[in-house]
């Protein structure tokens, strides 16, 4: 390539000097300059200079050779016939068709030839006038010279071939003293630059060797000077006593810097205040669902302070380190310390061992290993104590003493902790590899000790203090998700657990958010899965167990639900709208069910005010579960899931005046789901008075969300006309009940009078007229010429259809001059006819007059003769 | 023939070592050879038609086997044939007249052994594979007597011999059981032409007298049942050089037959499903009927028009039937020119709240999107399906409503003088009720044209933000083209998840509002009034 390249460029080097030389004589009068209005500096401009004469006769060649070739061969028809052997055979290689054309053109000249030769002799070729015959006999003579003028550096073809191609000596010579072009002259810098590079090289390389050598040679002899250098040291380290130590130390102790100010409490809350007023504002421009691009945008400048960091656990690491009886009483630095300690173990018994250089480093990064688990609290920590156990590894000795007078009173302590730990839980755990591991850490454990081997286990792996730690919690998140599904379905519930979980969870879920999101997602999609196929099972949906609708509510708490678009989020919303309208109640565990989703609804969406037409459906349902009479002879207005006609259609029908009753009892969570105690605790009348209650209240809050849209009044009206209908029967119910109902009408008869205004489609913005002012742009560069599109794309379209519209122009130009061509040749096709016309017809004439001429003369002689 | 009959003897030498039970199989083989070694051992022939009633079921399917052998020899040999001429020329008057009556005493046991193996078929007590072997036999049967006919006949005339269709036909569509299995059996028969031909002739004649017996409701689901499944594995040819196949001997191409014409087997075709349909069929039937109608049914017919009372009829029945009649209404309105009093109106009042539940939604809103192409409509109806639609999407489900709202758009797109219903700059444009009145059945009077679309504007916050994206478009100005909704008709919730669960996500935003229990945090939308948690 680059060799091609070099050709190519010395090529046209050589066509720019012919160039050149031929402008030099064109006249001056046919070049036409492109005026430059403002000359701009360092920039090359292809059109400097237009030679419109030679290009115009050039374009004239061009057409005569090609479109007027073509032009009078228009009516030929005879054709070429290319019958040149295997020139259209492809599979034949070029050697065998040299081969084929070889022998066809040999045996044609034979059969030729060969008729009249007699004597069978060959030709004898000549070369220069000499028979090669007789050349070929001096080989051995060639062959010496040829290497000779290799060594002269000539070249072998001007010997060959007598010289006779090359110029003579004197012509090279005369090259040679001709001044370089630019480009030797520069390929001659850097040949040159090159060579100083290798040998600097070189020589660098030689001063290596000569000091490398020097040091094997020294090494040989340092061991005789061995004894004396020791001594020396020795006596140093032994001089130097507890105020040298000191002045040491203090030269090392870091000095105080300068730190922020302690903010004052108004400060604080007046940061903590601006920052949820941030997070809110978040939060609702994704309700809206406003542009990703911002988003996208925000997240790649994620600050420090951001959610992402842990920002809700800081605090409580930073607790104070106090002592009683000589231990620290938080239990995260009796962590800290416990881990100093075995560090400190480790340091001794290698000390112990350790004498030789080399294992020294092997130390050191023992060292390390175990005080990197620890930086954290150091940092935290003003303790010296321990601190001192890992700091300086210059003085080894030194160190190692100090070790040793420490370690012993660690030992104690640690033999004391021993015994006080047998009893408490272990400080730190791993987090489990696997589910089951999981389990059998926390297999019947009180929920508290439970809720604190995680909050162990968080500590010890929190992501600041090793590389790996962050995939670990993400798998630690994923791990307790799915544990809370399955105490969750646990019976009897044990709502304690489950709170603490879920702190845990929330918190974990902050480590990263979007393995936190497909963690969730995933659990989702499976518990979806199986939803589904239960009703495919069956025939028809079936409500799904406790954990599940736990599930749903845990979601709500680590998720921000009133967003537009929300990856976990929306399908959640999704399969809780499937829930209610695809199963039908069967049972009053159902309806407990199903009133929970909608209460869950109510959370997901209180913010965001979204319709969820399935509730409104659902509650709307339940109220005709509580109608007492249903008519036989008109069938209610009941969508699915609800039927119309059914065995379950009497479930919330009360089965006596409860009117007196004052006290309505609020349902426990962990009670009303269970299955053990066979429903009997839901088939009452307290728990119909509860559902109906609660059916109200929630259809008072959706109503109280809904308010401001259009058609509220179309959304409510089977609500509406079911109250009414209701309003016999709502007297069995307590006075709580009736009071929730009459609230409930009033404000959906309120919503009657409600005014709308009549759509209109969004105006379009009147364009503005253009103005004569200068448009400025903010950031304009003037490097680039083209003001891109914005989109790749686009830019991309747009340069093609530029590049279009020039070929197009191009095209119609070139083929306007074709046909122009074409016009002044057939016009001159045309006038050399009439000229030829013009001649012949005035022959004719001439000969015709002279005839006549010739006949009058005959006649006038004749007449001569009769008279 | 004698070459067959040692091979039997010594497979019944075989058999007869078997023991006790096999002798008896045995026996009623070696009568059949009996029968047909000489004419004395006649008689045998009545016994061996005792055994077909016999219990044990061993003993009816040899005696069906042994039918077979005698009866397809005897077809074969056309021993049963009387032939004047032959006969005159050959022996005496008397042995003639003797000979003539073993004859049609032969020919008189053959059509009672059809009889009795037709029985067998539709019989409540035999198992599958007698059911199947006596099919097997009388298709047997009618091959063999189609090529020897057992009435002589002239040259070149053309007479399909309708024995065994005929008395097998009522036995196929038996009000004693469900004939499906046999009649899947069946199916391979269907493909020739003159057997399809007369089977749906006789059928046709058959069916009328099922309405005449006093049958209980379930025997008549029975007949239904097993005429629909015979009725549906009917494939019709549909050229008239597609008629080629025969089972009997093939009719000369030259002479103008009913059997050749195309014309003649969609007239039977069509006869026997009109006498089908006057049955009452039970609802699942019927609604089996409507999906098939239309594509399978219809097409070949010769004169659909004639389905037009049954279709009005299902139509105006209502709910899920008048969905299903729907598709082969429109069928006979655009191809035969029907016309439809009240058409749209009764369309109209189809669209009601339980539509998006239904089994057959997404062919009813491919059908109704259909029907509203036409843009000669009035404004005013396509204005009140708008406005229709518009108001059951308050009630419909995330995936429904992912069509209902391209499909309003579509229509505006049709008729922009409708548009007014998401744009209206003119006249009162404060409202203080919704003027439409669902409850109204005409269209004309329903003042869709005075209303807007209120309910869209809603929707632009449903939960679900598909749905709110498309709501968001009614303020938009109207698309040039109509959207594609032939993809969104299948959709279900679902589909709307994984299509959720499979995006690609670039961030995840979490809460920040910090979380210490399941219930009663920040914002606790559980009332502590209902819920209480431990």
């Amino acid at each position: 390539m680059g060799k091609t390249n070099k050709n190519r460029k010395r090529f046209s080097q050589k066509k720019a000097k012919v160039k050149s030389n031929r402008e030099v004589k064109s006249n001056p009068f046919e070049i036409r300059l492109n005026r430059q209005k403002h000359p701009i500096l360092g920039k090359k401009r292809k059109h400097e200079k237009g030679n419109p004469g030679i290009a115009r006769s050039k374009a004239v060649e061009k057409r005569k050779k090609t479109l007027l070739k073509e032009y009078q061969q228009r009516h030929k028809s005879n054709k070429f016939l290319d019958k040149r052997i295997g020139e259209n055979d492809s599979t034949m290689s070029v050697e065998e068709k040299m081969m084929e054309r070889f022998a066809f053109e040999k045996q044609k000249v034979h059969e030729k030839s060969a008729i009249f030769n007699l004597a069978e002799e060959e030709e004898e070729l000549t070369h220069y006038g000499q028979s090669l015959a007789e050349i070929e006999k001096f080989e051995e003579e060639l062959s010496t010279r040829e290497e000779f003028s290799i060594n002269e550096g000539h070249m072998p073809a001007e010997e060959n071939f007598g010289g006779f191609l090359s110029k003579k000596t004197t012509e090279e010579e005369d090259a040679d003293d001709k001044p370089k072009t630019r480009d030797e002259v520069i390929l001659d810098i850097i040949a040159n630059s090159k060579k100083e590079k290798f040998e600097r090289q070189k020589e660098k390389e030689d001063i290596e060797d000569m000091t490398d050598e020097l040091d094997k040679n020294f090494r040989d002899v340092s061991h005789l000077l061995a004894g004396l250098k020791g001594k020396s040291d020795a006596k140093s380290s032994l001089k130097s006593d507890d105020y040298d130590i000191m002045v040491k130390e203090l030269m090392f102790e870091s000095k105080a810097k300068a730190t922020d100010r302690l903010k004052t409490p108004e400060e604080e809350a007046r940061g903590e205040k601006a920052r949820l007023e941030k997070l809110e504002a978040d939060r609702k421009r994704r309700m809206l669902g406003i542009t990703e691009d911002s988003e996208k945008k925000k997240s790649k400048h994620r600050s420090a302070d951001e959610l992402n960091d842990f920002y809700a656990i800081e605090p409580e690491t930073k607790a104070m380190l106090s002592y009683k009886d000589g231990k620290p009483t938080n239990p995260l630095f009796l962590e800290g310390f416990q881990d100093n300690n075995d560090g400190g173990e480790d340091d001794t018994e290698d000390g112990n061992v350790v004498a030789d250089d080399g294992q020294w480093k092997e130390e050191d990064e023992m060292d390390e290993e175990a005080g990197s688990g620890d930086e954290e609290m150091e940092s935290d920590q003003d303790d010296e104590d321990i601190d001192d156990l890992e700091s300086d590894n210059e003085s080894q000795h030194e160190d190692e003493e100090a070790v040793d007078g420490k370690v012993i009173g660690a030992k104690k302590k640690k033999q004391e902790m021993i015994a006080t730990a047998k009893k408490e839980l272990p400080f730190t755990f791993k987090v489990p590899a696997d589910y089951n591991e999981l389990v059998s850490l926390l297999y019947q454990r009180p929920h508290s000790e439970q809720i604190t081997i995680l909050e162990r286990m968080r500590r010890c792996n929190h992501p600041s203090l090793a590389e790996g730690n962050k995939s670990k919690l993400e798998s630690l998140l994923s791990l307790l998700v799915q544990y809370f599904c399955s105490i969750a379905d646990d019976e009897p519930l044990n709502m304690e657990l489950i709170h603490g979980l879920t702190k845990h969870v929330y918190e974990l879920s902050k480590t990263s958010h979007i393995p936190t999101g497909n963690c969730f997602r995933d659990v989702l999609i499976e518990k979806y899965q199986e939803f589904k196929e239960v009703c495919e099972r069956k025939g028809i949906g079936r409500y799904p167990s406790t954990s599940v609708l736990l599930y749903f509510k845990l979601l709500s708490l680590v998720f921000p639900t009133s967003d537009f678009k929300h990856c976990v989020i929306t399908p959640t919303l999704l399969f809780m709208g499937e829930i209610l309208s695809q199963c039908p109640v069967r049972s009053h565990l159902d309806i407990a069910k199903g009133i929970f989703i909608c209460n869950t609804f109510m959370q997901y969406v209180h913010l965001s005010k979204r319709i969820v037409p399935e509730v409104i459906n659902f509650l709307h349902g339940l109220l005709f579960l509580s109608k007492a009479k249903k008519d036989p002879g008109r069938l209610d207005q009941v969508l699915p899931p609800f039927k119309p006609i059914g065995k379950h259609n009497n479930y919330l029908v009360l089965t006596e005046d409860r009117s007196s009753v004052t006290t309505c009892p609020a349902f426990n969570i962990s009670d009303i789901f269970s299955t053990s105690h066979d429903l009997s605790h839901l088939d009452n009348d307290d728990f119909r008075i509860w559902a109906m209650n609660l059916t109200l209240h929630l259809l008072l809050e959706f109503l109280k969300m809904y308010e401001n849209q259009d058609s509220c009044v179309e959304l409510f009206a089977p609500i509406k006309t079911a109250l009414k209908l209701e309003w016999l029967t709502i007297r069995k119910y307590p006075e709580r009940t009736q009071e929730l109902h009459k609230t409930l009408l009033e404000e959906v008869d309120a919503l009657d009078g409600k005014q709308k205004r009549a759509l209109e489609r969004t105006r379009k913005r009147p364009v503005s007229l253009k103005m004569f002012e200068p448009k400025f742009e903010d950031n304009y560069d003037p490097t680039r010429k083209d003001k891109s599109a914005g989109n790749k794309e686009k830019n991309e379209v747009r340069k093609l259809v530029h590049k279009h519209r020039q070929e197009m122009k191009g095209a119609m130009r070139e083929l306007r001059k074709d046909t122009q061509f074409l016009a002044r040749e057939k016009l001159q096709e045309q006038i050399n006819r009439d000229a030829e016309r013009k001649e012949k017809v005035r022959q004719l004439y001439g000969m015709l007059a002279n005839q006549e001429g010739e006949v009058k003369g005959m006649m006038r002689k004749a007449k001569k003769v009769k008279f | 023939m004698a070459t067959s009959m040692v091979n039997k003897h010594v497979r019944d030498e075989k058999f007869s070592t078997a023991g006790p039970k096999k002798s008896k199989f045995s026996h009623i083989k070696e009568k059949a050879i009996m029968f047909l070694s000489s004419k004395e051992n006649s008689n045998v022939l009545v016994e061996l038609l005792e055994y077909t009633q016999n219990e044990e079921k061993g003993a009816v399917l040899a005696s069906i086997k042994a039918l077979h052998q005698i009866f397809s020899t005897l077809l074969k040999n056309e021993s049963m044939v009387t032939k004047e001429s032959q006969s005159a020329r050959e022996s005496p008057p008397k042995t003639v007249h003797v000979e003539h009556k073993y004859k049609e005493w032969l020919r008189g046991m053959y059509r009672d052994s059809v009889k009795c193996l037709a029985e067998l078929i539709s019989d409540g007590g035999s198992s599958p594979t007698v059911q199947e072997l006596s099919l097997c036999t009388l298709m047997k049967f009618m091959e063999t007597e189609n090529h020897h006919p057992i009435v002589a006949r002239k040259q070149h005339e053309y007479i399909f011999q309708q024995t065994v269709i005929s008395n097998l036909v009522p036995h196929l569509v038996t009000h004693r059981k469900d004939q499906g299995e046999l009649l899947g059996r069946f199916e391979e028969y269907l493909e020739f032409d003159d057997l399809r031909f007369f089977l749906l002739t006789k059928l046709a004649a058959h069916l009328p007298n099922v309405k005449n017996q006093s049958l209980t409701q379930g025997e008549m689901a029975n007949v239904c049942q097993n005429t629909l499944t015979l009725l549906e594995m009917v494939t019709m040819p549909t050229k008239d050089e597609d008629i080629q196949k025969f089972v009997g001997v093939s009719p000369d191409v030259e002479a103008n037959l009913r059997i050749l014409s195309l014309q003649e087997h969609r007239r039977v075709f069509g006869n026997a499903w009109l006498t089908f349909l006057k049955l009452k069929l039970p609802s699942k039937v019927y609604k089996r009927v409507l999906v098939l109608l239309h594509e399978k049914v219809m097409p070949h017919m010769s004169s659909p028009v004639l389905l037009t009372d049954f279709l009005t009829s299902s139509y105006n029945v209502g709910g899920a039937v008048s969905l299903l009649a729907l598709n082969g209404l429109f069928f006979l309105i655009t191809k035969y020119n029907l016309e439809y009093p009240e058409f749209y109106t009764k369309l109209y009042n189809l669209f009601e709240p339980s539509i998006f539940h239904v089994k057959y939604k997404a062919r009813f809103f491919h059908l109704a999107d259909l029907f509203l192409t036409s843009t000669h409509l009035p404004s005013y109806l396509v204005a009140a399906f708008a406005k229709r639609l518009s108001r059951l999407s308050l009630v419909a489900p995330p995936n429904a409503l992912e069509y209902v709202i391209p499909f309003i758009i579509n229509l505006f797109v049709r008729h922009p003088n409708c548009s007014i219903l998401v744009h209206r700059t003119e006249g009162a444009l404060d409202f203080t009720s919704d003027p439409y009145n669902h409850e109204e059945k005409d269209p004309a009077k329903s003042n869709a044209l005075e209303s807007c679309l209120w309910e869209l504007e809603t929707l632009q916050s449903h939960y679900h933000h598909g749905v709110a994206t498309r709501a968001k478009q009614i303020h938009q100005p109207l698309p040039k083209l109509e959207e594609d909704l032939s993809d969104l008709l299948d959709l279900d919730v679902a589909d709307l998840i994984t299509k959720e669960a499979q995006k690609k996500v670039s961030s995840v935003p979490l809460e920040f509002q910090p979380a210490k229990r399941l219930f009663g945090g920040h914002e606790e939308k559980f009332s502590s009034e209902f819920w209480s948690w431990g």
